[in-house]
This record gives C-alpha cells, sequence and structure tokens, in this order.
C-alpha cells in the first residue's frame, strides 16, 4: 500500500477536493523550486558573463559595466531576484545574458518543437517494444530466452550511453551509410523553403498525433463491442481510415518534402533511444505481470480453461499496463533532462542543448526558464500519474525517473 | 489480536536475554538468512551474472597498487596522471605520396601525415621517426597507451577503484538517508511525513543532469563531493518514497503494535524493529544506486565537467576531445574504458534484479 | 470480461502504422508521394513564411559558381552585425557576418600589413594637434560601394561612430572606437580620463575628420580607430532612427543588409545552417601579392598598382585575385567536432572552419580521404604560469627564475604533448615574425634534466636560499634523490603552495603540465601541488583577488602587442580592475610602456616591444609554456590564395570571398 497519493482516494474524499489540494501544493512546491533554483544558479562561483568581459583586454572598464548594467546585473542579487520573480510571473521570460538581447520566450519556442517531436517518437517506440518484450519476458520466466533479453536489455540499458550512440553513427551513417551522421535537416532541401523546421515538425506531431489517438480510441471502443466478427470489422476500418487519412495528409501536403527530411534525420535518435530505453519499459513490464499473475483473476481464468496467450494478454498484461503507462507519464516529464546528452550527440538543437549550454554559460534566465519548464513538466507528470493511478506502486515513479 | 498475550510473549524474550546477548541471536538470524537467501540468488542467474562481473572489477582494481608496491610497474612509466613512457622507438620510414600506399605501416609513412605535422619532406626520402603515442597495445602497455604516452591499463585500473569508491559511498549515502527519512516518515506520518515527501517531490522535479552540472561548477568538486551530493539527491528523493512505502507495510505488522503496547520509546521502535525490517529492500536499493553514480560520473567526465584526475568518464573525455573517439584504429583508447562503464554499472543492476527475486516475494518462483 | 481489448493486435498494429508513416516520411527512394509536396514548395506564397527563412532567387551568376560548404560546431547567434561586435561577439558570429563591414584602413591577409582600404593614403596620416584636441583627416576614395550600389562615403563612417556613441553600444564597439573619457570629478582616488575619440564628422562625402582629446599613439590610431568597422547608413539609419534604445536595435534582423566584402546574409535556420550569398563587390578583380617581407602590392580592378608596408622582396606568400567565386557560403551547424570530422570525410562540406583546429587525433581519418588537404599553421596565442609576485616566496626573482628552469618545455612538447603543443618563450609568438623577439632565449632552454636541477640549485643559493636536505640529481635512477627538504631564504620557510590549472575535461593538456609542474617544484624542495580548479573559478580567484600562488590559464592574442602592456603595467594590477595578475611592478617596464603607448612608427614600437619582452623573460612573471598549432582540413576542390600564415585559414574567416574551386 502507498503512502500519501493514496490515503486521498481511500479516505473517500472526492475527486474534486484532491485536486485542489493537490494542486495548491504544486503551486507551492513550484515556488520553492524557482527559488532554489535561482540560488543554486546565482550561487555558482564566478559569474561568467562578467568573465567573459573581464578576459578581454580591448575592453575599456566602462564597457564592461555597461554591459552588466543591460543585462540587470549591477543590482544587488535581491532586487534581481524580486525584479525576474515579478516579470516571470507575468509572463515575461526576460532577456537571454549570453545571447542578448534575444527574448527567453523565443529562444525556448524554436527549440521546444524539436525535442517534442524527437521524443514524442522515441517514446512511442519505447513504450510499444518495451511492453511486448516485458510481457514475453514474464511469460516465459527463468527460461534461456529470458536471460538473454535480460542481459541484452540490461546491457543496452546501462550503456554508456554518448559512446553508444557515437558508435551507432559510426556503424549507420559512416559505415553503412543508411541515414545521416547528424543534424535535424538538410540544407539543400531548405533552401528557399516557405516554411521553417518547426512549423513542419509542428504539423508532424499533431497528425501523427491524431493518427495515433484515432486508432487507439477507435480500437479501445471496439473492444466493447460483443461479437468477434464486428469488433475485427471496425478495428480494420479504423487502421484503414487513419492510415489512408495519414497517407492522403501527406501525399498532397505541400510541405511533404520537408517532413521527409525531418523523418530522416529521426531515424537513428529514435532507433538509439528506443535501444537503450526499451529495457526500462520492459523490466516494468515483467515485474508488475509477475506481479499480477500471483492475483486471483488470473489464476481463475487459467482455470477456466483459457490458453496462455488468452490469459497473458486478456488479463495479466491488461492490469499491467497499468503501472507502464504511468511511467510513461513520468517519462514525458523527464524528456528535457535527458535531451541533453542525445541532442549533443545527435547534433539536434533541442530543450536539452539549450538546457546545457544556460547552465554552463550561467545564462540565468534562460537556465531558470528552461528549469522551471521541466519543473513544471515534472508537476503535471506526477500529477497526472497519480491521477492515473490512484495508488501508485512508487518504484515506478522511481525507476522511471533514470 | 489478544493484547493481553503481547506482554506475556514480550517477557519471555525478556527471560532469555542474559543466555546469548541479542547481538548475537541477531547474527545468526542474519547469517542463516544469508545462507537461505544466498541459495535463492544463486538460482538467479542473471543476478549471478551481474556478481562475477562486480567480483572482477573488484580484483582489477585492487591490483594495481600491488603492482606499483612491488615494483612491477615504475610509477614513472605507468602513473595515470604523470606516467610517460620515455622509451623512444625509432623506425626508419620512408615517405610515400598517399596513405594507400602505405603497405607495411612501420617502415613507410604518407607525406600528407607530415605536412600536416609541419615537416616538409618529399616522396621517397627516408626519415628516421618515433613512433608517436598513443602506441597500440604490447607487452609492456597491454591495453597500449594515451596520446600523452600514460598506460591505459592503469588508468582502467585507476577508473574501477574510483567507481567503486564513488558508486558504494553514494549508494551508502543514498540509502542511510532513504531508510532513515522513509521510516521516520512512514511511523510518525503527520507533518513529518509531508514535509520529506514534499521534499522527495521537490528533489524529483529537478533536472537531474543540468543540477549536477551546476554543482560540478561549484570551486573544487571532487570525486567524493559528487558521492555524497548523488546520495543527498537520491537519499532524500525517490528512493526515500519507495522505502517509505515499505516502512508503511511493516508499520502495521502486528510486532509494532506489540512494542508499541510494551510502551516502546518511538525512536526505539523506529531504530530496532521498523528499520531492520526496511533494511532488505534497502539493501537492494544499494545496487541500483550504484549503477546511478557510476552513470552519472562518466557522463558528467564525459561533458568535461568533473575537475578531477582520473575516472573512466574521463578517460572517455580525453579520447574524444584529442579526437579518437570514432577512430576504429585506436580503439584501445576507447573500448575498454567505455566497456568497463557499461559493464560495472550493468552488473550492479543485474545483481540488484536478483536481489529483487529473493526480497519481493511476490517475485518468487511459484 | 468483456470489455477486454486486444492490446497485443493493436500494438502490432501501431507499430506498422508507424512504420508505414516512416516509410511515408522518411523513404527517401520511394518516389510515390514525392510529386505533390515538390511541386507546391515553388508556388507557394509568403503567408506561411517565418521570419527565419527568406526566399532568395537573385544569386548572380558566377563564371564557376560553386557552393563553398563550411561545418562549423557551434551555432550562429545572430545576424546582426552591430550585436555581433557588441553582445554576441563569437567567432563564429564573425565567421558569418565579418566580411559585411568596410574599412578605412584594413589589415591584409595573410601578413597582417597595414594597408587603406577605403582611405586614399598608404598609411594613416598622423595629424595635427589643434588646441587640446588633435585631429586627423583622412580622404576616402571615391568608387567603393555597398553591394546594393550605393556609394560607401565618409557618412557612413560617421554614422557608425555616432551610432556607437548615441545608442551606448558596448563589448567590442568600444576596444573599435576607443571613446575618450573624462575625469569623474565625483571620484578622487585616480585619474580616469583617457585618450580618446571625441567625434567622427565627414567634412564633406569624401573627407573624414577624427578628432581625438590628445595625440593618439599607433595602439588608438593605427591599430584602432582607423580600422573600426563601418556599416551603410541608408539601410541602418532608418532602424537606429526607429529604435528607443540599444537593446531594440540589436534585437533587429540584420538579413538583407548590404555588404561591402561580397557576401550578403540571406537566411539562417536556428540550430541547422546559414547562408550568405554572392554580391556585386567594388573590390572584384583586384589583385594582391603579399611577399615574405609583409610588403603589399596591390593592383586595383581598374589596373593600377600600390604598394604597402615596404619594397616588395622575397618570395610571394600570397596572391589574391578578389572573387567572390563562391555563389554561397552555406554552413552547416554540426553537434560537436566528432560530426564536423564526419561531414567532412563524407563529402557533406568541404572545409570545417574551428578556431582551435583539427585535433591531432582525426589526423588518420582525414588522411585517409585522398581529397582532403591537411595544413597546419601556428596560432596567436599562448598558455602560461602565472606567479603572484605579491606573495612570498613568489615575489623572490630567484625563485621564480628557478621554477622557470625546472619546467623542461622541450620535453613536455616532444614527449608528452607530442606534436599538440609547441613549446613557447615570449608572449609575443616567433610566427608573429614583425613583433617577435628572437634574440630571447627562456631560463635553461636546452639543458637537460640532470643540468636544469643544478642550474635551479645554483640560482637559489645565489639569492640566499638554503635547504636542510639539499636536493641532487641521483644519475643512476635519473631523477632527483634526495629531494629537497626544507627551502627557505633568510630562515624564512615557504608554506604550502598551490598551482590552480583547469582540470582535464577542460584542457588535457594544462591540466597535464600542472602535474609536471608540481613534480619538478617538490624536486626542489618547494611544497607545492597541481590542484584542477574550474576554469570560472580559477578567473574569480586570480582576477581581483591576491591571495592565490600560481595559476595556468592561456590567453588568445592579436597581432599587435599592445596586450604586452596590459599584462604587466603596474597601473594594470588585477587588484585595481586590470589584467597585471601577477602583480608585476618594473619600473623600468612602466616606462617603455608608456613609450609604447605614445609611440606613432612602427619600428619605434617594435623595439619598445623587443625591450618589454626581455624584461619579462628574466624577471619572470609569468612562465610562458607553450602554444597549439592549428591544422585545418579541407577538400581539395577548393584552392586558397594562401595556406600559410599565422593563425591559419580560420583567421581570415577562410577567406569567402578569394577562395575558388579547382575544378
Amino acid at each position: 500500500m502507498s503512502g500519501y497519493h493514496a490515503n486521498a482516494f481511500t479516505k473517500g474524499s472526492p475527486l474534486g477536493r484532491y485536486v485542489i489540494k493537490r494542486f495548491v501544493q504544486m503551486v507551492v512546491l513550484f515556488l520553492v523550486f524557482f527559488a532554489l533554483s535561482w540560488i543554486a544558479l546565482q550561487a555558482i562561483p564566478g559569474n561568467s558573463i562578467e568573465q567573459q568581459l573581464r578576459l578581454n583586454p580591448n575592453l575599456p572598464p566602462e564597457a564592461i559595466t555597461q554591459a552588466l548594467a543591460r543585462r540587470g546585473l549591477d543590482k544587488p542579487p535581491l532586487e534581481q531576484f524580486w525584479l525576474y520573480t515579478k516579470a516571470f510571473f507575468t509572463g515575461d521570460l526576460g532577456v537571454s545574458w549570453s545571447r542578448y538581447p534575444q527574448p527567453v520566450s523565443k529562444l525556448i519556442a524554436e527549440r521546444l518543437p524539436r525535442t517534442v517531436m524527437l521524443f514524442s517518437v522515441a517514446l512511442l517506440f519505447q513504450y510499444l517494444i518495451g511492453f511486448q518484450a516485458g510481457k514475453y519476458l514474464a511469460w516465459r520466466r527463468n527460461k534461456r530466452g529470458e536471460i538473454a533479453i535480460t542481459i541484452a536489455g540490461v546491457s543496452l540499458f546501462t550503456v554508456f550511453y554518448p559512446w553508444f550512440g557515437l558508435m551507432m553513427i559510426l556503424l549507420f551513417a559512416v559505415k553503412l551509410g543508411w541515414v545521416p551522421t547528424n543534424g535535424f535537416i538538410v540544407e539543400a532541401t531548405w533552401r528557399g523553403a516557405p516554411v521553417s523546421a518547426n512549423h513542419v515538425m509542428v504539423i508532424m506531431f499533431f497528425s501523427l498525433l491524431a493518427v495515433t489517438a484515432f486508432i487507439g480510441l477507435t480500437s479501445w471502443a471496439s473492444s466493447r463491442l460483443d461479437q468477434p466478427n464486428r469488433r475485427r470489422l471496425v478495428k480494420i476500418g479504423a487502421w484503414v481510415v487513419g492510415l489512408g487519412g495519414f497517407w492522403l495528409f501527406w501525399a498532397t501536403n505541400q510541405y511533404l518534402v520537408y517532413a521527409k527530411d525531418v523523418a530522416v534525420h529521426l531515424v537513428l535518435p529514435v532507433s538509439v533511444l528506443t535501444m537503450v530505453g526499451f529495457a526500462g519499459v520492459m523490466l516494468i513490464t515483467r515485474t508488475s505481470m509477475l506481479e499480477t499473475m500471483k492475483e486471483d483473476f488470473v489464476t481463475t481464468a487459467r482455470a477456466k480453461g483459457l490458453s496462455e496467450a488468452m490469459v497473458r494478454d486478456r488479463h495479466a498484461a491488461r492490469t499491467a499496463l497499468l503501472p507502464v503507462s504511468t511511467s510513461l507519464v513520468l517519462a514525458v516529464a523527464t524528456v528535457i533532462d535527458g535531451g541533453i546528452i542525445t541532442e549533443s550527440i545527435f547534433g539536434w538543437p533541442g530543450m536539452g542543448q539549450l538546457l546545457l549550454a544556460s547552465v554552463v554559460s550561467e545564462d540565468i534566465p534562460v537556465a531558470l526558464a528552461a528549469f522551471s519548464f521541466t519543473g513544471i513538466l515534472a508537476l503535471l507528470g506526477h500529477f497526472a500519474a497519480d491521477i492515473l493511478y490512484g495508488v501508485l506502486d512508487p518504484r515506478i515513479r522511481v525507476t522511471s525517473q533514470g | 489480536m489478544d493484547t493481553k498475550q503481547v506482554p506475556e510473549s514480550l517477557q519471555r524474550i525478556e527471560v532469555q536475554i542474559p543466555d546469548r546477548p541479542l547481538w548475537r541471536i541477531r547474527a545468526g538470524l542474519l547469517w542463516e538468512s544469508f545462507k537461505s537467501n544466498w541459495k535463492l540468488f544463486k538460482r538467479n542467474r542473471v543476478g549471478l551474472v551481474g556478481l562475477v562481473v562486480i567480483i572482477l572489477f573488484a580484483i582489477l582494481g585492487l591490483a594495481q597498487p600491488i603492482l606499483f608496491a612491488t615494483g612491477v610497474w615504475d610509477a614513472k612509466i605507468y602513473d595515470v596522471r604523470t606516467g610517460n613512457d620515455t622509451r623512444v622507438r625509432i623506425a626508419e620510414m620512408t615517405v610515400v605520396a598517399n596513405v594507400d600506399e602505405v603497405i607495411d605501416p612501420t617502415s613507410q609513412i604518407d607525406r600528407r601525415r607530415l605536412i600536416a605535422e609541419g615537416e616538409n619532406v618529399q616522396v621517397g626520402d627516408v626519415i628516421q621517426r618515433e613512433l608517436k603515442h598513443p602506441w597500440p597495445p604490447d607487452r609492456h602497455h597491454l591495453l597500449g597507451t594515451d596520446p600523452n604516452g600514460s598506460d591505459i591499463l592503469s588508468q582502467l585500473m585507476y577508473g574501477a577503484r574510483a567507481a567503486f569508491g564513488l558508486g558504494l559511498l553514494a549508494a551508502f549515502v543514498t540509502v542511510f538517508i532513504a531508510t532513515t527519512v522513509g521510516s521516520v516518515a512512514a511511523y510518525f506520518g503527520g507533518w513529518v511525513d509531508s514535509f520529506f515527501m514534499r521534499f522527495a517531490d521537490l528533489l524529483l522535479m529537478l533536472p537531474i543532469l543540468a543540477v549536477l552540472i551546476v554543482a560540478s561548477s561549484f570551486g573544487r568538486f571532487k570525486l567524493w563531493h559528487l558521492a555524497i551530493f548523488l546520495g543527498l539527491l537520491g537519499g532524500f528523493g525517490g528512493t526515500a518514497i519507495v522505502l517509505k512505502s515499505q516502512a508503511l507495510s511493516v508499520k502495521v505488522k502486528p510486532f509494532i503494535d506489540a512494542a508499541r503496547v510494551a510502551g516502546g520509546n518511538n525512536w526505539r521502535i523506529v531504530t530496532a524493529h521498523l528499520i531492520p525490517n526496511v533494511m532488505p529492500l534497502s539493501f537492494l536499493y544499494v545496487m541500483f544506486s550504484v549503477t546511478g553514480a557510476i552513470s552519472s560520473e562518466a557522463v558528467l567526465s564525459f561533458l568535461g565537467l568533473l575537475n578531477i584526475q582520473m575516472s573512466w568518464g574521463l578517460m572517455i573525455n580525453k579520447t574524444q576531445s584529442a579526437g579518437y573517439l570514432l577512430n576504429p584504429a585506436t580503439w584501445w583508447l576507447i573500448v575498454p574504458a567505455g566497456l568497463a562503464v557499461t559493464l560495472l554499472a550493468g552488473a550492479f543492476y543485474l545483481a540488484g534484479r536478483g536481489m529483487d527475486e529473493i526480497i519481493n516475494p511476490r517475485l518468487r518462483n511459484r | 470480461m468483456r470489455a477486454s481489448s486486444k492490446f497485443p493486435w493493436r500494438f502490432v498494429a501501431l507499430l506498422a502504422v508507424l512504420a508505414m508513416i516512416a516509410a511515408a516520411c522518411g523513404g527517401s527512394t520511394s518516389d510515390t508521394t514525392a510529386a505533390p509536396g515538390d511541386d507546391v514548395t515553388e508556388t507557394t506564397t509568403g503567408t506561411d513564411t517565418p521570419d527565419t527563412t527568406m526566399t532568395d532567387d537573385t544569386t548572380p551568376p558566377s563564371a564557376d559558381a560553386f557552393e563553398y560548404k563550411i561545418a562549423v560546431i557551434e551555432d550562429f547567434t545572430t545576424d546582426n552585425y552591430w550585436t555581433y561586435l557588441d553582445t554576441d561577439n563569437s567567432v563564429y558570429n564573425g565567421y558569418l557576418l565579418g566580411g559585411q563591414a568596410a574599412a578605412v584602413y584594413t589589415q591584409v591577409a595573410p601578413s597582417f600589413t597595414l594597408a587603406p582600404s577605403l582611405a586614399v593614403d598608404a598609411v594613416p596620416p598622423i595629424g595635427a594637434a589643434d588646441g587640446d584636441n588633435w585631429v586627423i583627416s583622412v580622404a576616402l576614395r571615391e568608387g567603393p560601394t555597398w553591394s546594393d550600389g550605393e556609394a560607401i562615403d565618409a557618412n557612413d563612417v560617421a554614422f557608425t561612430f555616432n551610432t556607437v556613441k548615441d545608442l551606448g553600444l558596448g563589448g567590442n564597439w568600444l576596444s573599435s572606437i576607443p571613446l575618450a573619457s573624462e575625469d569623474d570629478p565625483t571620484t578622487t582616488d585616480a585619474d580616469e580620463s583617457a585618450v580618446g575619440l571625441l567625434s567622427v564628422e565627414a567634412a564633406d562625402d569624401y573627407t573624414v575628420v577624427y578628432t581625438f582629446n590628445g595625440a593618439p599613439g599607433l595602439p588608438l590610431w593605427q591599430y584602432g580607430a582607423a580600422q573600426f568597422p563601418v556599416m551603410p547608413e541608408h539601410f541602418w539609419g532608418p532602424i537606429v532612427a526607429s529604435s528607443a534604445d540599444a537593446e531594440t536595435f540589436e534585437a533587429s534582423s540584420g538579413a538583407g543588409a548590404p555588404s561591402a566584402g561580397g557576401f550578403t546574409f540571406t537566411s539562417r535556420e536556428e540550430g541547422a545552417f546559414a547562408r550568405l550569398s554572392a554580391a556585386p563587390y567594388y573590390d572584384t578583380g583586384a589583385k594582391t601579392v603579399v611577399y615574405e617581407n609583409g610588403a603589399v602590392e596591390y593592383t586595383s580592378p581598374d589596373g593600377v598598382t600600390e604598394s604597402y608596408g615596404g619594397t616588395p622582396e622575397g618570395d610571394v606568400v600570397s596572391e589574391d585575385v578578389v572573387g567572390p567565386y563562391a555563389s554561397e557560403v552555406v554552413f552547416t551547424v554540426t553537434g560537436g567536432q566528432d560530426q564536423a570530422v564526419l561531414a567532412l570525410t563524407e563529402g557533406e562540406v568541404d572545409f570545417w572552419l574551428t578556431p582551435l583546429g583539427v585535433q591531432r587525433g582525426f589526423l588518420d581519418r582525414i588522411l585517409a580521404e585522398p581529397d582532403l588537404e591537411v595544413i597546419t599553421n601556428p596560432n596567436s596565442g599562448f598558455r602560461y604560469l602565472s606567479f603572484n609576485t605579491r606573495k612570498f616566496p613568489m615575489s623572490d626573482t630567484a625563485f621564480r627564475q628557478a621554477m622557470a628552469c625546472m619546467i623542461d618545455k622541450e620535453f613536455m612538447a616532444n614527449n608528452v604533448l607530442q606534436g599538440v603543443a609547441i613549446s613557447l618563450d615570449t608572449t609575443v609568438p616567433p610566427a608573429n615574425s614583425y613583433w617577435h623577439n628572437a634574440s630571447i632565449e627562456a631560463i635553461c632552454a636546452g639543458l637537460s634534466q640532470e643540468e636544469r636541477v643544478a642550474q635551479a640549485i645554483t640560482i637559489l643559493k645565489d639569492a640566499g636560499w638554503t635547504w636542510d636536505v639539499e636536493p641532487a640529481w641521483d644519475p643512476d635512477n635519473l631523477d632527483v634523490i634526495p629531494k629537497g627538504e626544507g627551502l627557505k631564504l633568510n630562515g624564512e620557510a615557504i608554506g604550502d603552495l598551490t598551482v590552480l590549472a583547469p582540470g582535464p575535461g577542460y584542457d588535457p593538456l594544462r591540466a597535464t603540465y600542472s602535474l609536471f609542474i608540481e613534480d619538478w617544484a617538490q624536486d626542489l624542495g618547494i611544497p607545492l601541488s597541481a590542484e584542477p580548479t574550474g576554469f570560472n573559478v580559477i578567473v574569480e580567484k586570480v582576477f581581483g583577488p591576491t591571495d592565490w600562488d600560481m595559476y595556468i590559464l592561456g590567453w588568445g592574442t592579436g597581432v599587435f602587442p599592445d596586450y604586452v602592456v596590459d599584462f604587466f603595467e603596474s597601473s594594470q594590477d588585477s587588484a585595481e580592475g586590470g589584467f597585471n595578475t601577477p602583480g608585476f611592478k618594473n619600473a623600468e617596464f612602466d616606462a617603455l610602456a608608456a613609450e609604447f603607448k605614445q609611440a606613432t612608427e612602427l619600428a619605434d614600437a617594435q623595439q619598445l616591444v623587443f625591450q618589454m619582452e626581455e624584461i619579462i623573460a628574466t624577471e619572470v612573471p609569468y612562465v610562458v609554456l607553450f602554444t597549439t598549432p592549428v591544422l585545418e582540413a579541407y577538400r581539395n576542390n577548393l584552392s586558397f590564395p594562401f595556406t600559410a600564415g599565422l593563425g591559419g585559414i580560420q583567421q581570415w574567416n577562410g577567406s569567402q570571398a578569394s577562395v575558388r574551386s579547382s575544378q
């Protein structure tokens, strides 16, 4: 039995009150998080913006003073914090220090679609493959296949990721030449393009989301139908309509050539992310399936003489899906942090790279905005997970933080 | 539960105490449970693979000081930081025009390389040339040398000690804090619970890698600072939540009630009854924390953010910054270190999985 | 369990969808779906056009039109030249925008010879006093135009100055345009007044008048104000007029700004690429020949030949007929150096433009490609060990000399940092040939380790240092046995000393060096330990505070050696905000420095720098350790006007207007 999250439900308080209570907690937590982040960033010894200026012997002292004043760095820290906080909560994220005078909101708007594009596809594959593999493992407990898959999965899971990523580039991009070595678009394709890459990625993301949601929802709805034949018919229909619509949408889309370019560049990073990430999902699925299989209803189903595959897919797997989806929600919350390495290796200029660059260069407005963004994502993720799964097994919460 | 029987049973225990000291009973029990658990663990081949790899790396790490102490290795040559093999290897080489004309790399060299190194020679010249580091593996340097002429095997051994030191320190700090916090929060509940759990939430919100980068920019951030820092993050963060839920399930067990009814002091109940029963799961999280710590260090070093003398991550970082990372011809610079990080982190994880099967009764074999 | 669903089916099918999506979007070989999209791109009009990209079909045709494809490993952060020189002063923005500006005088590649660009006179006029002020009038050529055909004239020069002054632009604008400042009467501690520019005015369209508040020397005038970048008034004027402050102005886009360098900036996709297009260039067809002695022979497009910087003698170093030949310069931003080398070896780019040069480890792979050329050039800049001369024992000259003697730079360069570091003895490197004092030899240069130990002991003994246990060289073990113990000067012992050096993750060369320095110092009995420290922390600890002992950092320097003054003049003490971190105080040096700042003749300035360098080499506030060569690689379809020179090709932003296709 898990702790405080469960209490809210088990005490029988209505969901509404629970949501309000959690919301208030979230706001307070965010304020503390915001202040702590600022203090931590501020406390880094050596103001690198100032140092950069000071280390240039050609710069007269007044140029340094002036540059600092323009960034508001001449004021005492507390005043800086107050001014920044006030602006932040009125929706003004301020101006980057290292890329002065570009607004932080502009930098984030440039980077965010790219990170969303890459990681939404990667997470989709990670979870699909991880779930299937986990199911297989639980069912083949202590057989030879299990050990091989577990060791292979864990090796990929704990592999030194930057190195592995570069080796994959060497193999697939250089030796085999199947995919581009890095970046997210090719200049030649985009020359004179009437549209920005971000715009195309937004369209790609939403079309993918729409198709996935349509097929997923229709299939889920179809499972409520009684007759197997009808069920199959509706499902096939959903696939045909979904895929057909998707194909039609893109075949007639003026941006197809650009979307293709982005998709080609997605292949390698998504594959590598899937390889290193699926094992985590696989192990969660396996554990929760094993636990589920001791439950009465599975035993009953077995006793009823249902086929093993049926018991596995219909009963055990369905229950096990709950913690898996919870961990997916939590994984979404850590995408930006996890993006730091991936984006550096594959030259994918997203939020992770922005976060890394801003922290290293002590660009506090950008860093704080990126921190806040991850913080809000994490809060919402945990909140959604709790709602999704009132009695959340805390192990899932933790293991999905990697 | 019949409350009247409880004090009697407790009294019986107290009577037994004079014959055998409590710690000996505990130690005996511990030994028994260890033996039975070991049997279970041995059956799990995944966990066993992990354990074997851990032991191999431990041997590797311990071998280095022995090699230095016995004089097998001369510190001037094999020191991980300033070791430099100055035995100059000179070969007579004929200059050819292009690298694809080189048939025997020990006696031929292409002109473009020499020009790139700032030497002006003509095709057909015979030059005296010393073999530059990195040297490929040979009998003096089983894993070759790095671009500065230091021995890779020696660095790998030092790195193993660093990884164990960092990993275990971080893991024990994590688990010590998490066990205490989890048990206290579970037992006392109320605002104590709320405080620690909200704090844990706060830590889970942090972009960990970014926070570590911030931390590493603080002055003289050494390896053990990193270990403690990772320990604090994990101990007050995610691990505390897991161990608290374990402690909650222990808290509702009859013997805790019994102890309370017997008038046990709260702190004594926590330390003597609650914590020991959370310990098995804690021990499991030691394993997972080691994995996390080793990977974190490697990533930070890879990004060049740690000011330390040597580690596996740093070996990879130096290889990358010198430009040898994607060069299959100098595999000894990158493969041993990359493999070591992967293997040791994976081994602790596998060993942890193996233990999980023992500790988590729902995972035991049918 | 009626509501049960078929999960596996669903997921298998989803996988299929994704596979099809991937095929639809990504199958580069399937052209079934390609046609409609391809057609649409050209007919689409600008309703969706975002501000980051532009359609531009006005590229002028060129005889041997080719694309100059360049890889860079860091992104560009601005397309506005003003912002580049002020707040976004990265070398990468320089590669992209550096060619845009015009200048009255300029330095010619690769010899850095001072030559007129817009000016008529071969050398900048000296000017004359006018009351308290100093006035210099420069005549400009008629003829040069911006890429859009507008004339480049004196009004543009004055406009640039006034914009910087009025809007209060900072950063390197203030180092290019040294503004005069006056003593602040409210403070009593120091005289803040400095010689600088009061005004720049256009007397007529082709005469610029510079007014200084005192007589300017070489650093302020010839290598300062005479070379500042000139911007087109007709493009930027309206933007300046409509900008309330510097912040708004610098946030504006520079896309479409006319250029005076053969290329205009056309488009940029953040994090991916940036593009320059060839544009009409007033200097196209001009021929510049640079000789070994630094003299330049310039033939204008209409056939008039002039020479600058002396009489042409010796071999030709560079022969350049100005283009532009490339129709486009395309910069591809790659994730890092590994990816840049991949792009180079895979043929995706022709050149990797990097200020740090190609690391030696990449050589194997680059040389394996027969069409890649590799060149190596010296860099201007040095890494050094600095002593805090305010503090005992670093205050003792003999102590510093003994340390310098022990540091075996040749051993480090040849055995440890093989080929990636070049031993260096002066702050002006030999490659900066005009300013380099070749007669300087480092203390104990060329000695063996045994001789160095003996020499260092002698230096210390002569200065009155004593040991409890005197160090000695043990010829059997080839090491110092016993090591020195209890080193004292007149009975005063040395406490524990620390040398701060960047960690191996930041710079393995300096990190390794610091460990060897630690060893050598301990041989002598100096209790020194190397402490790997973050770059920021070192800067924080040594610029300003004075409680440190020694540190190792580096300087990237320009060619004109006014930095020698900044680093060691006593008025530049870092405790008071200057650059003299050692706290070096030497009256003789200060006198030379003052004279240098006033010098107006190159030959005089050169002699002064030589003398200052000699003082530094004997007094050793810095031990100059080494410099790194710049290795560059390019595809052999490119042909550069020169491949040898200080800083290499990257020093000149990749010679964009001169590079040709050799095919």
